[in-house]
């Protein structure tokens, strides 16, 4: 095993917020239309996920910096509106903790031991994503210090 | 090819907007779908069921929308309604005081009036409707859009739709995760009330209606002003007995309430919404729950019915 030394430490991050658009139609320019909105006010999005729904309609979620979410409301609701989409739903109360180091892609057992991590302290992830630098899940900010705390104790007191 | 034979996309709803306890409703951008796929046999039926509530509302036997589809049909005396297969994609969280149940009555019930050629007048179908749901505060505004007023003596109905909601105003709801049933939170009620606290509700709900009739929105402070049932629901949920004085008091806030039974809180606002929500949730936070918001809008339409037949 040598992921010990390839994890150099666990952040958390609680300038984010989640927007999640509902019931998009699944048809082709919606997500382009939506992104270049935001893009025009400046508003950067990460982690954007996407999930195909029965019956042509998608939920696209993603996250924004706080700083941004007066514009985002009234984009993601204008763009709503527009295109008939099911409703959009923000969430100001979460963080994202990451787990850090060179060469993660490489680990495959280090996401499943970030979730197991989590998981055993009951913390429930609401987003994931991953690169060859970092795993990062969404929690709820209230359990975000219990998160780093599990994370630490997994990946580097046992080093 | 598609095999649809109807669609019906139909609002979320908040009762009760404080002082009009079954009364009052209001109609919010915030929409299921359900899709009739293909007609069945009389008896038969099957049902999928994606976003909220998947897990317990696939099952036929127990779908709201099929029962409420039977019931209108009983009351019309259908004696072999058509039986479907459908699925519907849902976005209005379950038991959280945002008309999950009067939003599938609605459809059952625009569906039973689609599939049998049923002639029924606005008021007859709110009328079933109103039958089925027990009240009309969260099915009047789903089916016709806008603010309603309802009353209903356990067969007559009287309603007054009045419009939506102007344009720049927003309607924060923040919804905990955590469930508040109905038939709970009306089992928290006193049986009797103060005869003071009934005149102060009954000034509010017509304060709260005239002002919206006539658009006078410096009032809904006080319309929305409660004594019957919102100290009593609030008791039913984490941070529900400091929300509402919290939030009242934030500039930009026009009225706040809980909705329906709870354990949502829905609050109008002029101006940026973003404190107002994010004031709401944090209060959810600090009682150890967590929770997300909605800015909606006041639907005009109501429930919109396509078919493919």
């Amino acid at each position: 095993m040598t992921e010990e030394l390839v994890i150099k430490g666990v952040t958390h991050d609680l300038d984010v917020a989640k927007v999640v658009l509902m019931g998009l139609p699944d048809v082709p320019g919606t997500a382009g239309r939506l992104f270049t909105s935001l893009a025009e006010r400046g508003i950067g999005a990460e982690m954007i996920v996407q999930n195909n729904m029965r019956g042509g309609l998608n939920d696209i979620g993603f996250l924004i910096r706080k700083k941004n979410l007066d514009d985002a409301i009234e984009v993601c609701r204008n763009f709503s509106r527009d295109v008939e989409a099911q409703g959009v739903s923000f969430n100001t109360e979460i963080a994202c903790v990451s787990v850090v180091g060179e060469g993660i892609a490489s680990q495959p057992d280090v996401p499943s031991r970030v979730f197991v991590a989590l998981g055993e302290a009951g913390i429930n992830i609401a987003m994931i994503s991953s690169t060859d630098l970092s795993v990062t899940c969404v929690v709820s900010s209230t359990r975000a210090n219990d998160a780093v705390r599990a994370l630490l104790d997994h990946f580097i007191s046992e080093a | 090819m598609s095999e649809t034979v109807m669609k019906v996309r139909a609002p979320a709803t908040s009762a009760n907007l404080g002082a009009g306890f079954d009364t009052l409703g209001v109609a919010l951008s915030l929409y299921n779908i359900v899709t009739v796929k293909r007609l069945l046999p009389p008896g038969e039926f099957v049902s999928e069921v994606k976003g909220e509530g998947a897990r317990e509302l696939s099952d036929s036997k127990s779908n709201l929308i099929i029962k409420s589809y039977l019931e209108a049909c009983s009351a019309w005396q259908i004696t072999e309604p058509k039986g479907f297969e459908m699925y519907s994609n849902n976005t209005i969280p379950l038991c959280r005081g945002l008309g999950s149940s009067a939003n599938a009555v609605v459809c059952g019930v625009l569906i039973a009036r689609e599939l049998n050629r049923v002639s029924a007048s606005e008021s007859e179908m709110l009328r079933v409707m109103t039958k089925i749901e027990g009240h009309p505060d969260n099915v009047a505004p789903c089916f016709l859009g806008g603010m309603t007023v309802g009353c209903w003596d356990g067969d007559n109905l009287r309603y007054v739709r009045l419009p939506s909601l102007p344009s720049d105003m927003y309607v924060v709801v923040a919804v905990p995760n955590v469930r508040v049933n109905t038939s709970d939170a009306r089992k928290s009620l006193p049986e009797m009330v103060n005869f003071s606290d009934a005149v102060f509700n009954v000034g509010r709900s017509a304060l709260m209606a005239a002002a919206w009739a006539t658009g006078q929105w410096d009032m809904l402070s006080w319309g929305m002003d409660d004594r019957l049932h919102q100290q009593y629901r609030a008791k039913l949920f984490p941070g529900g007995e400091v929300i509402i004085d919290r939030v009242r008091k934030m500039p930009g806030c026009l009225g706040v309430a809980i909705s329906g039974s709870g354990p949502s809180v829905l609050a109008l606002s002029r101006g940026k919404p973003r404190k107002v929500a994010e004031a709401m949730c944090r209060t959810f936070s600090e009682h150890g729950i967590e929770s997300l918001f909605f800015v909606l809008e006041g639907c005009a339409e109501g429930a919109k019915v396509d078919t493919y037949f």
